[in-house]
């Protein structure tokens, strides 16, 4: 290729974003939202939802282990913990899912480097390096026309990385609002035409789409601080699941979200710190189930947590758990078709008091992107696992 | 303020006390190649380049050495001083001038728009007193100039003091604390973490030679780690630093294998924990896929077979973090790497990559993206140059010439094509203005809110630069920081830290009536408050108030006015801080003279959130590190905190996320100009162990078909008889043999430092032949073989007396193991049950033994440390003033304005931005048009 036809090709794949015709569907046009919610610190699987009739789950768990009395039992020997029940309205309403066993081969025991593998697709061999959606997101036809790709209302880009596309934190958004004259300023000071210099050309084209993204998006939130505050008693997560609603109803057009609760790290008195996580995990996601249902959004959003790792089937010395591994997750939304899907890990066959995996967590990756947004040829298409078959009506 | 003179001192100190030695690692003859090589690309023939020293050589290195003026020639491999490198280095730089003569682009006089594309490309940033140098100079001269600047190693700022600290933190026995004291371990590191960072960007600011920084920060960005990724071990993070700043400038298969080697990339990448039984393949992958070869270049399979060869490549956390080699971890097996076959290890792997012809391409084209053009490639041109850079044998300094003389590098096509960087952008705008502003100390933030939080690159990959620096809301924060900096004030803050201790440590008030009426009281004394804010719509507001005693009540004595926190985050527009990059800042109030206090109580007055979203839309916050006066320090974590309303943070004293009073009682004291280190007491008994922890380290259960079974505790800070360690582990094993049972101690130099007996071990210890680690074994129960009875004889009195020490203490080394976190944690309870005969056993007979004889008064005594670190950071933090230079001037003399009337005023876009500007006439003489233009986000 000789340089100036490197440069057009360059500049065509940086100011458009082109999308390729093989991948089907437009986002925009079935208006689906996907929620995440990050469980921060890695979450217990094992008495989150509670293998309760399994009698080797006293054995490893004879202290912190959960009582009869201290769950809801939902079926196939399993039993959600109490603080989770404000989700029981979801689990009655068949809206809520139980992926069992989820894991990666490979397994790290690092916060920091698992929780960038679950952000990247990555697995124990080979890490990812962009966020697992944004490349598929950001193809989407009509993506272009969105508001924003994705909004994380935690602070946290890391599962947002991509060298294109517009995914913003809560702290652009604030800019956004705050910023109008500069949006004047901007807007008039765009250029004409394109320049031959292809990083020029970028960052012209970049200020072009910060332009459209701040004009549209600031006159939206605009309405948010005078509609009637919405408040759900969970804490930080509370917070930002009801920031997530108020920019759902305000129109703010985003096919991903992402919320983070932090302090799963339950090394040591696990008993009480796990019941007030689980507490306001279940009172958040009950919060923005009743809100979306009440905004009519409910059934075009999709919720699904995940966590670095598991924590070990065995306790520890200390009334806690540590770093483990396998570990299961929810989906909720007004499309899911709820029950427990998958299997639950052998207790009966640990490896050094680890569970295995039963399932590829990028299985999941792949229901989400094919089913949900559409995208059957997605990265994550390999690892494509039909035991989630049905567990969403699309 | 300290001279240049002290700064060298001190970094010879730093190198000896904590740093590596890189030099060391390779050997006589590799030099004798790489003179052999540099004297090749110079225009010498040395003959061939074998590594052997004859008569060509000595010849050719004599020939250099009259050409460049040197008094004499080397005659011998010893004759290669760091004289003679320089002159090779000038030798190297001459003749390529010469041969750049009919090179007509090298030829052409350089303009003020040449020189600032020269500097902002090769440094950082382009101040017009640098521009000025270049200026008049033809191309290659010029080129010739501003490689002078390449070593990293000589900076003009002294490394941050807890690099040189007489002792590096316990990070090898820290599990054993609960979770407090790991807690305080952790924030102590994030806090060294924030000083090292801090540090970086001072000095790219202040450096005379920004060259040697892009270097860096390339080899930062292409052999990448991240200190959220290595459990807080930021004294490995740091020597990785100082490796890129070391060998960045040398040669890249040096380089490459001090990497293969260096605790915090193998900790980064799990080699520390790849065993022959289990490879991970994740340093192996990443070392050709994003270090040397590329995408593409090598197979799984050859993933498979170097993970192999770098199995039991590791470090030791107890010997500062020294390389190590785990032979029982090694797999010995043969190897195929590409065409090789064989028993390779990490080194060996190394020159089998570095042989691919991929890999010099590879390398260029990192050059080529940072050097020449982000979004342009021309892949003959980088042929070519890889070309030169293989034939030098990876010389990083004939690579970098060969790119900066480059057509490529001069061509307009390629001007304004690589986007600024965070750094580029703040770091080089402060260079190119000289403006230093009043928020310097937030620069830390400001980089990672657009992206590039040094230290934390992330992924393996690191920053993909380009159009990633300029996603849709970088943007917009980027735009928000050039007008800070075209607008800011210059930062006035300029004190001196000397003087700043000394009023701090102001004379201690004389606690006795007598000692008060003679000792001279000053009319004020000073507090020194040290904070960090997050701003949201106002900054926040505290003040102090000292409480004493009247009439049996407690009594308000003074208040201070209230004081508005400078220099703190706007976390609406930026975001909110991570807590190791707090923008942290000395408030000084005076308390008048005859204030008596026993207590002292700081209050956050004016909390307000929040933003859009909640706090992470914006939140008005204060951080308190810790109130300094009259020689005591008063630390905010050993405060009380108590909220006006609500209740957030009270468990965490000093983070003050609402309005709050934090009540400070309890104080370390410390003196002016003092080392405020307590070292734990030399007991005069020297028979007595003493020990600031005990802790249980590792056991196997007792299995009496096993002829070799060990029970190991760890000792942090061990002294007796004179001889005082930082750490050792101390081996209790049982050893069956033909006819019956031994129980020995043993000692191993991989588990002590800085040695296990205060100097190296017996001539006749036993030397592992896989790894050269040393052991000595020394006997209670049953028989004592012969070398164990030489090891034995050839220690000194004092060593005799330690080791006696040691044994004596071990029934009470159990029973302090016994209250760690690692005793249940690491399932020892369950250990021991199989031990306890074998404990019981030596118990009974340790006072019938020879150790008795030497320590029979002896025992254990766990002293916990004082806490000297406190202070030492405190001493730091007030040494942490700005940087009072700007590109290598006075910063008072750096302003732009008054040198762009040396450089033509006309020429202020050419001075400032790589294109012609868009939005603005070229004409404009206005700072902020020009650095508002969408040209400024690119160089």
């Amino acid at each position: 290729m000789n340089r100036r036809s490197l440069i057009n090709t360059l500049i065509a794949g940086l100011a458009i974003p082109l999308a390729p015709a093989s991948l089907a569907l437009a986002a925009r046009s079935s208006g689906r939202r996907l929620i995440l919610v990050e469980l921060s610190g890695a979450n217990d699987g094992l008495n989150t939802v509670v293998p309760i009739a399994d009698e080797r789950y006293r054995e490893i768990r004879p202290t912190i282990g959960m009582g009869t009395n201290e769950v809801f039992n939902i079926g196939n020997g399993l039993a959600l913990h109490n603080a989770l029940t404000p989700l029981a309205d979801a689990w009655q309403a068949g809206d809520l899912s139980i992926i069992q066993g989820l894991g990666y081969p490979g397994q790290n025991r690092s916060h920091f480097k698992s929780i960038a593998l679950w952000e990247t697709g990555g697995d124990g061999s080979k890490a990812g390096k962009t966020g697992w959606l944004t490349q598929d997101v950001e193809n989407m036809i009509g993506a272009e026309d969105l508001d924003a790709h994705g909004v994380s209302l935690d602070g946290g880009m890391g599962i947002f990385a991509s060298p294109s596309g517009v995914w913003l934190s809560m702290t652009s958004l604030n800019q956004f609002r705050s910023l109008g004259e500069t949006t004047e300023r901007l807007a008039s000071t765009s250029i004409n035409g394109k320049s031959t210099n292809p990083a020029l050309a970028m960052v012209l084209d970049r200020g072009q789409s910060l332009n459209t993204a701040m004009s549209r998006i600031s006159k939206k939130i605009a309405r948010i601080r005078s509609s009637s505050r919405l408040r759900f008693d969970a804490g930080d997560l509370g917070r930002q699941a009801a920031m997530a609603a108020q920019l759902i109803d305000a129109g703010i057009d985003a096919p991903v979200l992402k919320i983070k609760i932090d302090g799963f790290d339950t090394h040591e008195n696990q008993t009480w710190r796990h019941r007030d996580l689980l507490q306001n995990l279940g009172r958040a996601l009950a919060g923005l189930r009743n809100a979306l249902l009440d905004s009519g959004h409910w059934e075009n959003t999709l919720i699904m947590t995940y966590s670095e790792f598991g924590r070990r089937a065995v306790e520890n010395e200390s009334g806690g758990t540590d770093h483990g591994t396998a570990a299961p997750h929810f989906m909720m939304g007004g499309a899911v078709s709820g029950g427990i899907w998958g299997i639950h890990p052998d207790l009966g066959a640990l490896n050094e008091g680890d569970m295995a995996y039963t399932l590829d967590y990028r299985s999941v990756y792949d229901l989400v992107l094919a089913e949900w947004f559409g995208l059957p040829k997605n990265r994550f298409k390999g690892f494509s696992n039909s035991i989630m078959n049905g567990i969403l009506t699309t | 303020m300290a001279t240049a003179g002290r700064f060298k001192a001190l970094l010879a100190a730093t190198a000896a006390v904590f740093l590596l030695s890189i030099t060391a690692v390779f050997a006589q003859d590799s030099k004798v190649t790489r003179i052999q090589r540099a004297l090749v690309v110079s225009g010498y023939d040395p003959g061939p380049v074998d590594g052997y020293w004859g008569n060509r050589t000595s010849s050719a290195l004599a020939q250099m050495a009259g050409d460049m003026g040197l008094a004499s020639a080397p005659k011998s491999k010893a004759g290669i001083t760091s004289e003679v490198i320089t002159a090779l280095d000038n030798a190297y730089q001459t003749h390529l001038e010469q041969q750049e003569r009919d090179r007509r682009h090298l030829q052409e006089v350089m303009t003020v728009a040449d020189a600032r594309h020269l500097l902002e490309r090769s440094g950082v940033g382009a101040h017009p007193s640098e521009i000025l140098k270049l200026l008049g100079l033809n191309r290659s001269a010029a080129v010739t100039s501003i490689m002078e600047g390449l070593d990293g190693s000589d900076t003009s700022i002294a490394p941050p003091a807890f690099l040189t600290a007489p002792r590096i933190p316990e990070y090898w026995i820290r599990w054993d604390y609960e979770e407090d004291g790991r807690q305080r371990f952790r924030d102590a590191r994030d806090k060294e973490m924030g000083e090292l960072r801090n540090w970086w960007i001072k000095e790219m600011i202040a450096t005379p030679s920004p060259q040697a920084e892009r270097l860096i920060l390339l080899w930062h960005n292409h052999f990448v780690t991240a200190y959220s990724g290595v459990q807080e071990e930021v004294h490995a993070v740091a020597r990785q630093h100082w490796t890129f700043r070391e060998l960045g400038h040398t040669n890249f298969r040096d380089l490459t294998r001090a990497l293969v080697r260096d605790a915090a990339m193998l900790n980064y990448l799990d080699n520390d924990r790849s065993r022959k039984e289990q490879p991970n393949e994740n340093f192996a992958r990443e070392l050709m896929e994003l270090f040397v070869l590329g995408e593409g270049n090598y197979s799984e399979e050859t993933v498979k077979e170097v993970a192999r060869a770098l199995t039991g490549y590791s470090y030791n956390k107890m010997r500062n973090f020294e390389f190590e080699f785990k032979p029982w971890h090694h797999d010995k097996g043969i190897k195929n790497v590409f065409d090789k076959r064989g028993r390779f290890d990490g080194d060996e792997i190394v020159d089998i990559l570095l042989a691919q012809p991929a890999a010099a391409e590879f390398i260029v084209d990192r050059f080529w993206n940072v050097y020449v053009s982000d979004f342009n490639k021309d892949p003959e041109e980088i042929k070519r140059i890889a070309d030169v850079f293989r034939s030098s044998d990876f010389d990083i300094k004939v690579l970098l010439r060969a790119i900066l003389a480059s057509k490529a590098f001069w061509a307009d096509d390629n001007r304004a094509t690589i986007v600024k960087s965070p750094i580029d952008l703040l770091v080089g705008s402060i260079r190119s203005t000289g403006v230093l502003p009043a928020w310097w100390a937030s620069l830390p933030n400001r980089l990672a809110s657009i992206g590039q939080n040094l230290f934390e690159a992330p992924n393996v990959a690191g920053w993909p630069g380009g159009a990633d620096w300029v996603t849709a809301s970088r943007l917009l924060i980027r735009r928000e920081m050039v007008m800070d900096i075209a607008s800011a004030e210059p930062s006035r803050e300029e004190k001196d830290n000397n003087m700043m201790l000394s009023e701090v440590a102001a004379p201690v008030v004389a606690m006795s009536n007598i000692q008060m009426m003679s000792a001279p009281q000053p009319k004020v004394r000073k507090v020194s408050v040290r904070y960090a804010a997050e701003d949201f719509e106002g900054s926040p507001k505290f003040n102090i108030t000292t409480m004493g005693q009247k009439d049996g009540m407690p009594w308000m004595q003074w208040r201070s006015e209230l004081f508005e926190a400078e220099g703190g985050i706007d976390t609406a527009r930026f975001g909110r801080v991570e807590n190791n990059d707090l923008p942290w800042r000395i408030a000084t109030f005076e308390m008048p003279a005859g204030v008596t206090y026993n207590k002292l109580i700081l209050e956050f007055v004016n909390d307000h959130c929040c933003g859009l979203g909640g706090s992470d839309g914006g939140d008005r916050n204060l951080f308190v590190d810790w109130v300094a006066l009259e020689g005591r320090l008063y630390l905010a974590s050993d405060g009380k905190q108590t909220n006006n309303y609500g209740n957030c943070g009270t468990a965490r004293p000093g983070k003050m996320y609402c309005s709050s009073k934090l009540v400070l009682t309890e104080f370390q004291s410390f003196k002016s100009g003092e080392r405020a280190i307590t070292e734990a007491s030399g007991d005069t008994l020297d028979a007595t162990l003493v020990a600031e922890r005990v802790a249980f380290k590792w056991a196997e259960k007792l299995d009496p078909n096993d002829h070799w079974n060990s029970f190991t505790f760890a000792l942090l800070n061990p002294s007796a008889a004179g001889i005082s360690i930082d750490g050792i582990q101390v081996r209790i094993v049982r050893n069956r043999y033909d006819n019956g049972w031994r129980t020995l101690l043993q000692l191993e130099d991989r588990s002590c430092f800085p040695s296990c007996l205060g100097g190296p071990l017996p001539r006749s210890a036993y030397t592992n032949k896989n790894n050269g680690d040393r052991n000595v074994s020394f006997i209670l129960l049953g028989p004592e073989w012969r070398d164990e009875k030489s090891q034995w004889n050839q220690l000194t009195d004092a060593q005799r007396k330690f080791v006696s020490a040691l044994w004596m203490s071990v029934p009470e080394m159990l029973a302090e193991a016994v209250k760690g976190r690692n005793w249940r944690e690491r399932d020892a309870k369950n250990m021991l049950k199989s031990w306890l005969p074998i404990f019981d056993e030596i118990e009974k007979s340790l006072p019938k033994s020879r150790y008795a004889k030497l320590a029979a008064k002896g025992g254990l005594r766990v002293i916990e440390r004082e806490e000297g670190e406190a202070v030492m950071s405190m001493m730091a933090a007030l040494s942490n003033t700005s940087p009072q230079q700007i590109a290598g001037i006075d910063r008072q003399e750096a302003r732009w304005p008054s040198w762009q009337d040396r450089l033509q005023p006309q020429s202020l876009s050419q001075t400032f931005l790589a294109a012609a500007p868009i939005t603005f006439a070229s004409t404009t003489q206005n700072l902020m048009e020009l650095m508002l233009d969408p040209v400024f986000n690119l160089k």
